[in-house]
């Protein structure tokens, strides 16, 4: 562990929120588009968060570092956090019946997308609030590192 | 004697609340017999004093090594009370060490002398 | 013969300080990856107990009264007879505690951030009691106060 880890794992936070806010944006943006490029109305869009795996020792005879026994407690292993990958929420559309918009299928349904605003804000908010822990994360940790050096000081 | 006389004019004039006691001064005390510094003196009460001041010294470095301690290991959360005993102790030290300088200082001095 | 360390400055009070600090430093990089993993499903969060780490590493003293074991033999079991010093040595470990969260992860924000505001305290008041031991040190071997 680097003097530099806890760094880089609140900056993973820091990017992995941006993203999952850029997206989110995106869904309020296309929240009554009914054509895509792919045909059919927009489909709300997810980040999918996963933890980054540290470096496990899979060398020597007990490449599961024990997480096998219940009597120890489980190991942790700290790199921060990954975007996975956007993926398609796979609710269905939101159907309006409107006959006369040229976008109408044949029952005369029009498909908007999936997206409520509602939600959309909200986690707008949750992702918001978890990019300024991070930051929060990083000040502490600058703050830390200004004490260490104060021992320097006579 | 004129001063008793005047605190007791005063004393008279206030709400008798205030009547400070002139009491003629005590003789002075005795200088305690400063014995040499090699302890040897004649009675050694000064050598005396100088152990108690350092060992008074090392009471508070261990206390105040111990309050440290208890803050560090989440025992108590009397943070102004450690940094109390810190600041006793640093100057304590300080004070001994003044002290030493000088004792250190005069000895040289009267090493020097060639009469 | 025996190995027989050189003799150090450094007494326990002011080794265990610097351990104190090494292990706010742990305990601050668990709660930033709890912090960066707020919003990751099925997430647990992770600690150090580092203070427990520390407390061992002074060793556990046997209890002082004179109510103690008397044995007869070095078979016989003492009771509670304290533990010796361990090496300073924190893991983290996973808290595995359920949380009702619909995502399934057990980080809480508003008690991460006080976790780090805490932390952060604590280092720096550690930090500074043991700037304070290297400055009595300092100046006992420089025979000089400032």
């Amino acid at each position: 562990m680097g003097y530099y880890s806890a760094l880089e794992i609140s900056a993973s936070g820091l990017s992995a929120e941006r993203l999952a806010m850029d997206v989110i944006a995106n869904n309020i943006a296309n929240a009554n588009t009914t054509r895509t490029p792919q045909g059919g109305a927009f489909k709300r869009q997810l980040v999918v968060f996963a933890q980054k795996p540290g470096a496990v020792d899979q060398s020597g005879d007990d490449p599961f570092g024990g997480s096998l026994d219940p009597t120890q407690p489980v190991k942790a292993d700290v790199e921060g956090v990954q975007a996975l990958g956007i993926v398609d929420d796979p609710t269905p559309d939101r159907l309006e019946f409107d006959p006369g918009n040229p976008d109408a299928d044949a029952r005369g349904y029009v498909h908007y997308p999936n997206v409520e605003i509602v939600k959309e804000m909200v986690d707008l908010m949750a992702a918001s609030r978890a990019y300024q822990a991070n930051v929060a994360a990083i000040q502490a940790n600058r703050q830390m590192g200004n004490n260490d050096l104060g021992l320097l000081k006579s | 004697m004129e001063i008793s006389n005047f605190a007791n004019a005063m004393s008279a004039v206030s709400p008798g609340t205030f009547a400070p006691d002139i009491s003629p001064t005590p003789k002075a005390e005795p200088l305690p017999d400063d014995g040499s510094e090699t302890g040897k003196g004649a009675s050694g009460s000064f050598i005396d004093t100088l152990k108690g001041m350092l060992n008074h010294v090392n009471d508070q470095m261990v206390t105040a090594e111990q309050n440290s301690s208890d803050l560090a290991l989440g025992k108590t959360n009397d943070l102004e009370g450690t940094v109390k005993s810190l600041e006793e102790a640093g100057l304590s030290m300080q004070f001994t060490m003044s002290i030493r300088n000088k004792l250190m200082d005069a000895y040289t001095e009267v090493n020097r002398m060639t009469f | 013969m025996a190995d027989i360390a050189p003799p150090s400055l450094f007494g326990p009070t002011i080794t265990l300080l610097q351990h104190a600090v090494k292990g706010a430093h742990l305990e601050h990089e668990q709660i930033a990856n709890n912090l960066a993993n707020v919003n990751t499903p099925n997430f647990e969060r992770s600690t150090t107990n580092f203070k427990d780490a520390l407390q061992a590493s002074l060793g556990i003293p046997a209890p002082a009264d004179e109510l103690g074991l008397q044995t007869d033999d070095d078979r016989q079991f003492q009771v509670d007879d304290g533990s010796p010093p361990v090496p300073f040595d924190p893991q983290a470990t996973v808290d595995e505690t359920v949380q009702m969260r619909v995502d399934k992860s057990n980080v809480d924000v508003d008690q991460e951030t006080t976790l780090l505001a805490a932390n952060a305290d604590y280092q720096s008041t550690v930090s500074q009691l043991v700037q304070q031991q290297y400055k009595f040190l300092r100046e006992a071997i420089q025979e000089q106060t400032n």
